[in-house]
């Protein structure tokens, strides 16, 4: 067997005159967490859905854990879609099992309560679905996914919409499947998360993938050109500083992008006759950032196809 | 294998274990028989324990309020002896009539219809004049008489009755005509009166002549066959009432079993796209699956109903001496029938829960499915009534209304030619596979279409291209 969980080839997805993905080719190693952003909208949940094979691509081949007839039925792929519901009358531990059964596993107890125990969610186990609050609802469905131990994991924006300690707790609960071995696909809109979990990025925008590959060289390709700055009173003006493409306001602070070969402490020397400064940081460029570049540069070109 | 019968296991549950479900397996019998039960219930409980009418007698003497007085006396007694403590009882009262001018009448009438309006009274009954007087045969009123009597009944001779002559009827008034008991005892008690009054006046002996106008009844009974020692047995006295209840139960039965399993699918579907349900489902398993596993769901439910059903109604045909119209045959035919009929409708219902997105839209795509479901209600009096006609032949044989109406022929008919139901059988397989097979295309690209419904242009479409 390939040590590549998926395998993406020239795959090409349309619905009527909409090219939802366009010639796209992806690899994802076995092992790994990996992380498909972009905006809403950008064919993303579609990348997934022609994984899990529940839509089929127009044009080129996917293989799922090394074979093309994989659907999506298939007992080794755990899949949370975006679009998702539980029977409100079943009970939670109920649906588990149930959810258990249709993977093929029977004796799923010990692992449920072992899942409902990890998330939080052992007092819930005998209530009906329509009891649980959004968040705990969400929780059940990412126990659903996992329940019958499969080897790769699609998860679509498991984190939208999840209270900042739910998503600790299912983020780690996502590590921990990747500490065992399996493999990890999910969706984000939220850069940061990604950038804070995922091993490989995958960046599409209007259907084409506009990066790809490890966090650290992609972060690397676009160098240390960010720096960082807060001043104590006032905000940074662009005007006076040399070597600065652009400046981006985060209120409380200011991003500054410099040009090429630009000497950051240039920059500093003119920044001190600003105003006193209270931070300095000379930073890598965020996923958001580097998104926003890659759009920008490339935008013209990708509408104009 | 083990998918779709995980599937079917939670279907059947749902199903199985809501409240509808059980109320209805519950409460359907009662429904059913609940009319009877309510009447024995509640016979003389709802109305008031004591009736009291009062009788305008105008014939001379009054001879006929004395009679009608003694008859509700010795039914009061009667009643009160058997102790039937609940049953009404009549208390007639006699109001001597006040004059004959038409005003007289008239104005005696408004009297005591302003007593049954206060309560006082029920209704008042007004016997008249010449009522013991024969008609000559010749007469119009001679002719109207007849004709009423060959009708034969209470309400819709009224038209004729309304043409006849005050003195030769017996008026009731009432402000509740629908409550007919009492009109009909006093009808009875009165007529016979009237005509042993009559015979009394002719020449005739009157033990004679009523023994003469007694009617002979024709008995209906089934045909004489041999028994298993080869003794020729004569055939049993039909009961009609239950040759018709047993066809007519079968198709209401199994139109009954069809609906309630077939429909919850359908609501089911809409549901799970509604709640983005499916597609977690399949994460896991295939549409085929999935339709295969709500399938054998609700087919798992719609035979646990129609045992229960049949299992009642066996009991009730047995304990009422009857079971002989519910042979084992007719409930094997009838249970595998059901078994495909669930199957064939519910794989309709499924692609139609499927090809819409909200239970609103399911509405406008049942309709015409609802029709053909229909069709064996529509030719069931004609079934019934010529169960061996080619008519009747041909429809048990048009594969959507096999189930229904095969069924009851089989139970009319005893001596069916056995290729019949085989043929028909196998035309509802063949049919149930076409269109399991079409409704699993419908529901794999439906399944995941959200936002509007498709009409019947697109799901056909869906089934050619799949």
């Amino acid at each position: 067997m390939s040590n590549l969980a998926v395998e993406i080839e020239n795959v090409t997805k349309r619905f009527g005159s909409h090219t939802a993905v366009d010639q796209l080719n992806l690899s994802v190693p076995t092992g790994t967490i990996y992380g498909f952003i972009g905006p809403n909208g950008s064919g993303k949940s579609t990348t997934l859905r022609m994984i899990m094979r529940i839509l089929h691509p127009d044009e080129g081949n996917i293989r799922v854990l090394g074979s093309e007839k994989l659907n999506a039925a298939n007992d080794r792929v755990g899949y949370l879609p975006e679009e998702r519901g539980l029977y409100k009358k079943m009970k939670v531990a109920e649906i588990l099992h149930f959810f258990a059964r249709i993977k093929g596993q029977r004796q799923s107890m010990p692992a449920i309560k072992k899942w409902l125990e990890r998330l939080e969610l052992a007092d819930w186990a005998k209530k009906p679905v329509e009891a649980l609050s959004k968040g705990m609802s969400q929780k059940v469905q990412f126990i659903a996914a996992v329940i019958a131990e499969p080897d790769l994991i699609v998860l679509d924006e498991p984190f939208s919409g999840l209270d900042p300690v739910n998503a600790v707790v299912l983020r780690e609960a996502v590590l921990e499947l990747k500490a065992a071995g399996k493999t990890v696909i999910f969706s984000t809109h939220d850069m940061s998360v990604a950038e804070k979990m995922c091993d490989v990025i995958f960046m599409i925008y209007k259907g084409k993938k506009v990066l790809d590959g490890p966090l650290n060289v992609i972060q690397d390709a676009y160098g240390s050109d960010t720096i960082r700055v807060r001043l104590e009173e006032g905000e940074v003006v662009k005007e006076q500083l040399p070597g600065v493409e652009q400046i981006a306001n985060f209120g409380r602070w200011q991003e500054l992008r410099l040009r090429n070969q630009q000497d950051s402490q240039a920059v500093l020397d003119a920044l001190m006759r600003q105003g006193r400064i209270r931070h300095f940081e000379l930073a890598r460029p965020s996923l958001h950032d580097i998104f926003l570049r890659v759009v920008g540069v490339d935008e013209g070109e990708l509408v104009g196809k | 294998m083990s998918k779709i019968m995980a599937v079917a296991q939670r279907e059947y549950k749902a199903a199985v274990l809501t409240k509808a479900f059980l109320i209805s397996v519950a409460i359907m019998p009662l429904m059913m028989s609940g009319s009877i039960l309510a009447e024995v219930l509640l016979r003389g409980k709802t109305g008031d324990r004591e009736k009291r009418y009062a009788v305008i007698d105008r014939t001379p003497e009054s001879q006929l309020f004395q009679i009608l007085q003694a008859a509700a006396e010795a039914r009061n007694a009667r009643l009160k002896e058997a102790g039937k403590d609940n049953e009404t009882i009549y208390i007639v009262e006699s109001v001597p009539p006040q004059g004959d001018q038409p005003e007289e009448i008239l104005a005696q009438r408004f009297e005591l219809s302003e007593r049954v309006r206060k309560g006082e009274l029920k209704g008042f009954i007004e016997i008249g004049r010449d009522v013991i007087k024969p008609p000559l045969p010749d007469t119009k009123t001679s002719q109207a008489l007849s004709q009423a009597a060959e009708k034969n009944s209470g309400i819709s001779m009224g038209g004729i009755l309304g043409l006849m002559p005050d003195p030769v009827v017996i008026r009731y008034q009432t402000n509740n005509p629908l409550a007919q008991e009492f009109s009909r005892w006093a009808e009875q008690q009165l007529n016979s009166a009237i005509f042993s009054k009559r015979l009394v006046n002719s020449p005739m002996n009157p033990a004679e002549v009523i023994s003469m106008a007694r009617p002979i009844p024709v008995v209906p009974r089934e045909l004489t066959k041999k028994d298993m020692a080869g003794q020729i047995v004569d055939g049993p006295e039909i009961n009609i009432l239950i040759k018709f209840l047993v066809p007519f139960g079968i198709i209401m039965l199994m139109f009954m079993i069809i609906m309630v399993g077939a429909t919850p699918a359908m609501t089911g579907v809409v549901e799970e796209k509604m709640q983005r349900i499916a597609e977690v489902l399949l994460g896991s398993v295939t549409p085929f699956q999935l339709m295969m596993g709500k399938l054998v769901g609700i087919v798992g439910m719609a035979l646990t109903l129609a045992i229960v059903y049949l299992g009642g109604a066996y009991w009730a045909a047995h304990h009422y001496g009857y079971d002989h119209y519910i042979t084992p045959q007719i409930m094997g035919w009838f249970l595998v029938y059901s078994f495909f009929a669930v199957f064939l409708f519910g794989s309709i219902f499924i692609a139609i829960g499927a090809a819409c997105s909200d239970t609103k839209e399911t509405q406008a795509l049942m309709s015409p499915v609802m029709i053909l479901i229909c069709i064996p209600l529509f030719l069931m009096s004609n079934i019934i009534r010529e169960p061996e006609s080619q008519f009747a032949m041909y429809a048990s044989l048009f594969p959507l209304a096999t189930p229904m109406i095969m069924t009851a022929r089989i139970a009319i008919l005893p001596n069916l030619p056995v290729w019949q139901p085989i043929l028909g059988l196998v035309l509802v397989v063949l049919t149930t596979l076409f269109f399991v097979w079409a409704g699993g295309r419908v529901f794999r690209v439906g399944l995941l279409m959200q936002g509007k419904g498709a009409n019947f242009r697109e799901i056909t479409r869906w089934v050619i291209h799949g």
